[in-house]
C-alpha cells in the first residue's frame, strides 16, 4: 500500500481572521513601501547631515557678520517691446524673442526668471531650457511656460490666445488648468489642444500702421509674415538687446529706418541650438515599427478593446498575443497620448514576451516615450538598454547619442 | 470561472498590484492565502512561526511579482515562491523545526471521537518529528508529493530539480518513515488508521 494513501491529506489548521487581517495589513504597508521611493535616510546619514548643516550654518553666520555690505538682490531688467510695423527681435541670454508687427509686450528679466506679459500680438520664441530659470509668457489669463522649445504665441488682446509648438514642449495654464503642448501641437483658448496639422491656416488681417508724419494710416499687406502656420522661430536679422534697467526699448519708428531706434544694435549671431531639442526631434523622426497608423482616438480605443482579447488570451501565448500587446502600447502612446499606460503595457510585454518578435520595437518605443518629454536618467537608461539589446538596430546610433547626452 | 477568465483576471490583478494599488494587494493576498498557508502547513507542520512564514511568502511574492511572465499560472508561480520560503526556513533552522505541541486539552481519555482525534494529532506530531530529521530537499519532496498530493513532475518543477532526483528523495524519506514506524507503535497505528 502506498504511504500517500495511508497518510492522506493532513488537515490544515486554519489561521484565525484576526491573524490574517494583521498579515494583510502588514503586507499592504510593506508593499507600499516597496513601491515608494526611499523616504527616510539612515540615522548615520541624518547625523552626518545634521553636523554638516550646523557647521554650514555657523560658517554662514560668521561670514555674514564679517561682510561689510551684503550684496543687494538682483534687480530685474524691465522693458517693453512695442512694434507696430515690423518684426523685432530681442535676445535674452540664450532665449530669442521675435515679435510680429502690431505686438505689444512687457518683459521682466533676471538671470533666473523671465516673464513676458503680452498686451496683444504675436511672438516667436526659441528658448534653451534651463532648470534654474523660469520662463513664462502671460497673455491675458493664460500662462505659457517653456519646457525647452521653439514655439509661437498669438494674443488678440482680448481673450483669444493661440500657442503653436514646433519643437520641444510648453506648459499652458489657464483658469488653474494646465496642459502640456508638445511639438506638432497647438493650443488655443477656443479649441484646446489639437495637432497643428488639424489647424486651418489663419488668414491674418492687414496691419494698419501709422506712418511717421502722416495722418492717414497706411495699410500694409504683410499677412504671410504674421501667419504662424508652419513658421519656425527663425530670428529676424535685426533686433535689439537689452538696455540696463530702467531702459525702455520702443521700436515704433519710421519704416525707412531699418534699425531699431532705441537700444543697442545686436550682432547677427545665430540662435544657439539646443542639443536636447535636436535630439528629441530626431527621436520623433525615428519611425515606430509595426505602427498600426490609427489616427482617430475613437478608432484607437475600439482597436485596443479588440486587441485586449488577443493580448490576454490564455497560454500558450502565441505571436498574435505578443503583437496585440505591443500594438496596444503603440496606440496608447499615439494617438491617445496615454504615455503612462503605454509604458505600463510595455512593461507587461517585457514580462510576458521576453523573446517576442516586437521586442526590439518595444524597447525603442520605451525610449521614444521616456525621452519624448525630457532627457533624464530614465530616458538614458532605456536608451542604454536599447543600444545593448539591439546594437545593430535602426535606432542604435540615436540611442548612443541619448545615452551620452549630458 | 473558466481557466481563460481566471488567467485574464490574474494578469489584470498583477498589473494592478504592480502599480502599488493597495486594494489589489489585498485581493491577491485573499485569493491565494489559503493555498500558500496549506502548502506551508503540509511541508512544515503546525508551526509557531506560521504567521511570519505566510507573511514572508507573500512579501517574496510581491517583491518578485514583476518577474512573473505569465507563462505558468499565477497560483503555480506563487507555490514556487512559497516552497522557496519553506526551503529557506528549513535550511536556516537546521533539521529541527519548532513544531507545535499538538495536544488537545479537551480530549477525554479512552474511546470515542475525542480519543481518535487525539491519536491522529499524536500521529501527525510523530510523523513531523521523523520529517524533522530529514534534509530540507528530502522533506520538501516527500511532503509535497506524499502529503500535499502533487505529482512528482510538479514537485520536481517546484523544487527545481529533476524528476529522478525527486523520486529518489521521496523514496529515501519513505524508507526513513517506515523504519521509524516500525519502532514507534503510535506512528505505526496512525499510519494504519489513516488508511
Amino acid at each position: 500500500m502506498k504511504l500517500r494513501e495511508r497518510i492522506g491529506r493532513i488537515e490544515v489548521e486554519p489561521l484565525d481572521e484576526e491573524r490574517l487581517t494583521n498579515i494583510e495589513r502588514n503586507l499592504v504597508v510593506r508593499v507600499s513601501e516597496m513601491s515608494a521611493p526611499p523616504a527616510r535616510a539612515s540615522r548615520r546619514v541624518l547625523a552626518f547631515a545634521g553636523v554638516a548643516f550646523a557647521v554650514g550654518a555657523a560658517a554662514g553666520i560668521g561670514w555674514k557678520l564679517h561682510q561689510p555690505d551684503a550684496p543687494a538682490a538682483e534687480i530685474p531688467q524691465t522693458f517693453a517691446i512695442e512694434a507696430t510695423a515690423e518684426h523685432q527681435s530681442v535676445k535674452l541670454d540664450d532665449a530669442t524673442i521675435a515679435s510680429a508687427p502690431d505686438t505689444r509686450v512687457a518683459v521682466s528679466h533676471t538671470s533666473h526668471e523671465t516673464v513676458i506679459t503680452m498686451t496683444r500680438g504675436t511672438l516667436d520664441l526659441s528658448v534653451v531650457h534651463r532648470a534654474d530659470r523660469h520662463f513664462v509668457i502671460r497673455a491675458g489669463d493664460t500662462e505659457i511656460e517653456d519646457v525647452g522649445t521653439t514655439f509661437a504665441v498669438h494674443y488678440d488682446g482680448t481673450v483669444h490666445v493661440d500657442v503653436r509648438v514646433t519643437e520641444g514642449e510648453v506648459a499652458v495654464t489657464r483658469q488653474r488648468r494646465s496642459e502640456r503642448v508638445t511639438a506638432g501641437h497647438a493650443w488655443s483658448t477656443d479649441g484646446g489642444l489639437v495637432a497643428i496639422a488639424d489647424v486651418p491656416v489663419p488668414v491674418p488681417a492687414p496691419v494698419a500702421v501709422q506712418a511717421a508724419g502722416s495722418a492717414a494710416p497706411v495699410v500694409i499687406a504683410t499677412a504671410s509674415d504674421v501667419a504662424l502656420h508652419g513658421r519656425t522661430a527663425a530670428v529676424p536679422p535685426v533686433g535689439v538687446t537689452l538696455a540696463p534697467h530702467p531702459h525702455r526699448v520702443v521700436a515704433d519708428h519710421p519704416a525707412a529706418d531699418a534699425s531699431p531706434v532705441l537700444g543697442e544694435q545686436v550682432h547677427h549671431a545665430p540662435v544657439p541650438a539646443d542639443p536636447y531639442v535636436d535630439l528629441q526631434a530626431a527621436i520623433r523622426k525615428q519611425p515606430i515599427e509595426f505602427d498600426p497608423h490609427v489616427d482617430g482616438k475613437t478608432d484607437a480605443s475600439e482597436q485596443i478593446g479588440q486587441l485586449k482579447k488577443l493580448a490576454y488570451a490564455p497560454p500558450p501565448l502565441g505571436p498574435e498575443a505578443s503583437h496585440a500587446l505591443y500594438t496596444i502600447a503603440v496606440l496608447l502612446h499615439r494617438p491617445l497620448g496615454q504615455d503612462a499606460e503605454a509604458l505600463h503595457t510595455l512593461d507587461m510585454y517585457h514580462r510576458r514576451f521576453a523573446g517576442g518578435r516586437e521586442m526590439h520595437a518595444a524597447l525603442w518605443l520605451q525610449v521614444r516615450i521616456l525621452c519624448g518629454r525630457k532627457i533624464d536618467d530614465d530616458c538614458r537608461k532605456a536608451a542604454y538598454t536599447y543600444q545593448h539589446e539591439v546594437p545593430g538596430g535602426p535606432a542604435a546610433e540615436l540611442a548612443i547619442r541619448i545615452t551620452n547626452a549630458q | 470561472m473558466t481557466v481563460a477568465t481566471a488567467y485574464v483576471e490574474d494578469v489584470l490583478l498583477v498589473d494592478r498590484c504592480l502599480t502599488g494599488e493597495p486594494a489589489a494587494t489585498r485581493e491577491l493576498f485573499r485569493r491565494h492565502r489559503n493555498r500558500v498557508h496549506a502548502c506551508l502547513f503540509r511541508v512544515l507542520g503546525g508551526n509557531r512561526d506560521m504567521d511570519d512564514l505566510l507573511q514572508e511568502a507573500f512579501i517574496q511574492v510581491f517583491q518578485s511579482l514583476r518577474g512573473w511572465r505569465a507563462e505558468a499560472s499565477l497560483a503555480t508561480w506563487i507555490d514556487r515562491v512559497s516552497v522557496r520560503v519553506a526551503y529557506r526556513y528549513l535550511s536556516q533552522r537546521g533539521r529541527r523545526v519548532q513544531t507545535d505541541e499538538l495536544v488537545d486539552e479537551d480530549s477525554p481519555g479512552g474511546e470515542g471521537p475525542g480519543a481518535s482525534r487525539q491519536m491522529a494529532r499524536d500521529g501527525v506530531k510523530r510523523l513531523y518529528a521523523v520529517l524533522d530529521e530529514l534534509g530540507a530537499a528530502s522533506r520538501l519532496a516527500f511532503t509535497l508529493h506524499e502529503i500535499d498530493g502533487r505529482p512528482l513532475a510538479e514537485v520536481a518543477g517546484l523544487v527545481g530539480s529533476s524528476v529522478t532526483a525527486t523520486k529518489l528523495r521521496v523514496w529515501r524519506a519513505r524508507k526513513r518513515l517506515e523504519a521509524a514506524a516500525a519502532a514507534d507503535p503510535i506512528l505505526r497505528e496512525f499510519l494504519q488508521e489513516a488508511a
